[in-house]
């Protein structure tokens, strides 16, 4: 039993990585280079989080820390800090991840919502106090709702298609974890 | 037996914890280090670049192709009324063909009359599109020319009708050109016919603006913009689009380059001029040297 567990931890964590370079992938494809008025959410770290509150050890610190560090390069975004942020911000979810596993799915939504709003509003003050150019404000704040409007659908996803669901408590206990 | 498993819980937790501070320490100092010796890390992030992206540009250009193709399926629908203004069209083009030919001829006789040397600096390599920027809040494309062919910072791309951008950040293989519509762009215009010089700055939207213009009234929409070669950054005389109106009278830029399609692009291979330090001796040879060995003395 405890093989198949390491095994499936280990296909599951396959799977997070390569949707992770698919999203870049995708992102990076040429499509016209207007602006468009709405921006583009920010497809890994919905993904990121919407596997993490499901199957918290499908997402490892070092598998996220080298997929967003990848993103930060490829994407022209100050290398490092995002990373920095969103690993802690992992961490914090981590802890918090057997208290969301029965509130629902409208909590969790909140419970995204909060920690992305926290991670946009210290990377933009990091940079500002760094003294980085930065997109502005409104902006950002547009990316933001964008992200939180597409998390559901990145859930829809991991559920429906990934079947990635959250521990029944059962298999909580089954697995030794935190109830 | 419990007791063990418990304390061995907690000193794996705390060595993990240990682990992931210092991770992110390490992420925090790279950003430091990119903040401090900027251009170092990014042409770590250009070789990075020029690494990972050739590696899959295979699946890169095909995945653009069939987007394209599926969102030009709709426009199938009005195909017709699309036929007969494309001849329309075909037939003022036509006409505005002849009227070039004949001007060419016409230039080259004069060219050919006066002597003229042409400008040879203008030349040009042309790059294939590899990726978009990927981020909602810059305005950049990959194309797969680099260090390899020549290519240096600074120089201009252009597609078949105007202007798209300058080139920032070049790997062996790849170099990255940041468009007009990056907020991070600042080029030097001429509007015509008014002759007054701007600077065209992006500001991450579809048009950019007009600054630093001295007398606005002489300026009308319509009028073009064109690269005024000011400050040696770009070769001058290039369009890269039209006055618009935009809200509130501001001057925009409908940019001639036509950036929902961008395929190919034109590198503009420019060197710089060359620069006569001591016009003194170029004009009147100093007396016991000869011309040529003055000038390799210049230099």
């Amino acid at each position: 039993m405890n093989d198949s567990v390491l095994s499936r931890s280990w296909f599951g964590r396959l799977v997070f990585g390569l949707c992770a370079l698919l999203v870049l992938f995708v992102s990076l494809v040429p499509l016209g280079f207007t602006p468009r008025f709405t921006p583009r959410p920010d497809w890994l770290f919905a993904l990121t989080f919407a596997i993490l509150l499901r199957r918290p050890e499908f997402v490892p610190v070092w598998l996220v820390g080298g997929v967003f560090l990848l993103a930060d390069f490829l994407l022209l975004r100050p290398p490092g800090l995002w990373t920095a942020l969103v690993i802690l911000t992992c961490e914090f979810a981590r802890t918090q991840e057997y208290r969301l596993r029965d509130l629902g799915y409208a909590m969790e939504w909140a419970f995204v919502a909060v920690i992305l709003f926290l991670a946009l509003v210290t990377h933009r003050s990091v940079l500002t106090l760094a003294l980085v150019p930065r997109a502005p404000f409104d902006e950002i704040m547009l990316h933001y709702l964008v992200t939180m409007l597409a998390y559901p659908v990145v859930v829809f996803f991991c559920y429906f298609i990934l079947r990635i669901r959250k521990f029944t408590p059962d298999e909580a206990t089954r697995l030794g974890r935190r109830l | 037996m419990a007791y063990n498993r418990y304390q061995d819980q907690r000193y794996g937790r705390s060595i993990r914890r240990v682990l992931i501070g210092v991770l992110v320490v390490a992420l925090l100092g790279l950003f430091v280090l990119w903040r401090i010796d900027n251009p170092r890390v990014e042409s770590l992030r250009n070789a990075l670049v020029d690494r990972v992206v050739p590696s899959f540009d295979w699946a890169l250009v095909p995945a653009a192709k069939a987007t394209r193709m599926v969102r030009d399926f709709d426009s199938y629908a009005n195909i017709y009324e699309q036929n007969q203004e494309l001849r329309r069209e075909l037939q003022r083009l036509k006409g505005w063909r002849e009227a070039a030919l004949q001007l060419e001829q016409q230039n080259a006789k004069l060219l050919d009359l006066n002597n003229v040397r042409i400008d040879p600096k203008l030349s040009f390599i042309t790059g294939i599109v590899l990726t978009d920027s990927g981020s909602p809040f810059r305005r950049s494309a990959l194309i797969n020319v680099g260090a390899r062919d020549g290519v240096l910072d600074g120089w201009a791309t252009m597609d078949g009708f105007g202007l798209v951008g300058r080139i920032s950040g070049v790997g062996r293989t790849t170099s990255r050109v940041i468009l007009l519509t990056d907020s991070n762009s600042r080029i030097p215009v001429t509007i015509q016919p008014s002759g007054q010089t701007a600077i065209m700055a992006g500001v991450n939207s579809a048009f950019p603006v007009i600054e630093f213009l001295e007398t606005p009234d002489l300026v009308h929409p319509g009028d073009r913009v064109v690269s005024s070669g000011d400050g040696l950054v770009f070769p001058p005389d290039i369009l890269a689009g039209q006055i618009v109106l935009g809200r509130g009278g501001r001057l925009l830029v409908q940019l001639a380059a036509d950036y929902q399609r961008l395929e190919f692009l034109r590198v503009l291979r420019t060197s710089p001029e060359e620069k006569i330090g001591i016009s003194d001796r170029l004009v009147r040879p100093v007396t016991g040297t000869t011309p040529a060995s003055t000038v390799a003395s210049d230099e």
